[in-house]
């Protein structure tokens, strides 16, 4: 999934999942982490922009299974100094491994297995997953915007 | 071969796995506002379709067994991932340690998976029980509240 969709469905999960701890600062700290590990598709930037997408293949262990068991250790050793941000920080970590599980095509135990899983919820087309993509992240996006404006952290004047 | 089902062949095994995945934040959503009923539901129906996908692959002769058992073991372990997120630290520490089953699973060829999800929805259904029956006074029940909930 597209960074932006990461970060609105990481936040998502907060405002729902966990309205107490909702704070500007507490949605930096999600936001962060849920677009994080994306920061490694930045070597592969150039073929991506020729391709217009990033293989499975571009994907190191990092964004796979072995990552999310590091990400979730970061957390939990996190928690044992501040209970909050570690919560925050697995919020934002595992809703990227979960989107882009669900909607690409990924090797989730590489390097133990290069075997690509893709579970059929996105269209492998370029065109219609770009409409998909827009659609999920425009969607999220309003919701969260929403939910924001309600609570009393966006100032939206309508 | 025979199935019971034929409908079941019309069906992709790995986007019934999807749907499963896709249903997990449901169970976090429910499991965080305390919906115990409705969570153990929504929790029940992950595994329902969990449980399908492989019957689907069967009736569809998908026999690559090996192929299957990644797309079910990602599939589980970033639905754990997600339905922890509401729960106390305990369960995070038992999906980091399943996570790792599952990679030395893969390395070993050796499958030894630790039925987290199962449990989770055994304790939410005997927390359920506590509740219905009032026995919110009862230690059992503050020591469940403990365990389940940060």
């Amino acid at each position: 999934m597209n960074s932006l969709c990461h970060l609105f469905f990481a936040n998502l999960l907060l405002v729902f999942g966990a309205p107490s701890l909702v704070s500007p600062t507490a949605l930096l700290i999600t936001s962060i982490a849920a677009i994080l590990i994306d920061l490694e598709h930045i070597s592969h930037l150039r073929v991506a922009l020729k391709t217009r997408r990033f293989k499975s293949e571009t994907r190191t262990r990092w964004h796979e299974l072995t990552g999310l068991l590091l990400a979730m250790s970061i957390s939990l050793a996190v928690m044992l100094f501040c209970v909050t941000v570690g919560r925050l920080l697995l919020m934002g970590l595992v809703s990227h491994y979960f989107l882009d599980l669900l909607t690409r095509p990924t090797r989730p135990l590489y390097p133990l297995s290069n075997k690509v899983v893709f579970l059929g919820l996105a269209p492998r087309n370029l065109k219609k997953l770009t409409i998909y993509d827009t659609i999920i992240t425009v969607t999220m996006g309003a919701i969260l915007v929403v939910v924001l404006h309600n609570i009393g952290f966006l100032n939206i004047g309508w | 071969m025979q199935t019971p089902l034929p409908i079941l062949k019309h069906l992709d095994a790995n986007m019934i796995s999807g749907l499963s995945l896709a249903l997990s934040p449901i169970a976090f959503l429910l499991i965080a506002e305390r919906a115990i009923l409705a969570s153990v539901i929504a929790l029940f129906f992950v595994m329902l379709l969990d449980a399908l996908d492989g019957i689907v692959a069967r009736a569809r002769g998908q026999t690559s067994s090996n192929d299957g058992w990644i797309v079910d073991v990602s599939v589980d372990r970033v639905s754990e991932a997600v339905v922890s997120l509401a729960l106390g630290r305990i369960f995070i520490l038992f999906t980091i340690f399943n996570m790792g089953l599952a990679l030395l699973s893969c390395h070993y060829k050796k499958h030894a998976i630790i039925p987290l999800r199962h449990a989770i929805l055994v304790i939410l259904i005997a927390y359920f029980v506590l509740q219905f029956l009032m026995l919110e006074s009862q230690p059992a029940f503050s020591i469940l509240e403990q365990i389940i909930f940060y």
